[in-house]
């Protein structure tokens, strides 16, 4: 199902280039975000 | 793709916003990519294809996948001199961005055409402006 404006974005727990693990809410709790899901990096 | 978002990054900070790139793959996938590609975005990795479906985002369809305009944007990027992409997981997924706001909340959503459709920097940033009027933030 897509995402419509309003709707809760999903958190997700995902890992930055260290290994460390990443809370998405974390990252848009300081302020507004962009998330762009790539089908690869490239 | 990094190297246009890496290229936006420093418009996006000055509109205060942040700027997060997500692919499946694994940490060595990371580094050497996002490293080398967009050094100053952050780049996060999951190993499955659970974000993207949770963010309805699909495995594309074949004329998803294989089109003349994706084969038309995949030539136009190695002209301008992008090399080739680390591949891990599941190619046929499919692209979109997202602006969350900071309630948790998603502000505006593209869902890529095919999977060389992605929105260019500015018209991120328009929508992030279009945000930002219609809450006021």
């Amino acid at each position: 199902m897509q995402l419509s404006v309003g709707m809760p974005a999903p958190d997700f727990t995902l890992t930055d280039k260290s290994g460390q693990s990443v809370v998405l809410s974390s990252l848009w709790q300081q302020g507004p975000t962009i998330v762009t899901f790539l089908r690869h990096f490239g | 793709m990094l190297a246009q978002l890496e290229q936006g990054n420093e418009e996006f900070k000055a509109a205060s916003l942040q700027m997060i790139a997500v692919a499946m793959g694994q940490p060595k996938h990371n580094q050497q990519f996002c490293g080398s590609l967009a050094p100053s975005l952050t780049c996060l990795t999951h190993e499955t294809t659970e974000p993207y479906l949770t963010y309805g985002l699909n495995q594309g369809k074949l004329g998803q996948l294989a089109s003349l305009n994706v084969v038309a944007n995949g030539a136009k990027a190695a002209m301008q001199g992008h090399q080739g992409a680390m591949v891990y997981g599941d190619v046929r997924m499919m692209p979109g961005t997202f602006i969350v706001d900071r309630d948790g909340n998603i502000a505006w959503a593209y869902y890529s055409k095919d999977v060389s459709d992605h929105p260019s920097n500015e018209v991120i940033l328009e929508a992030a402006t279009q945000v930002r009027m219609r809450t006021n933030t």
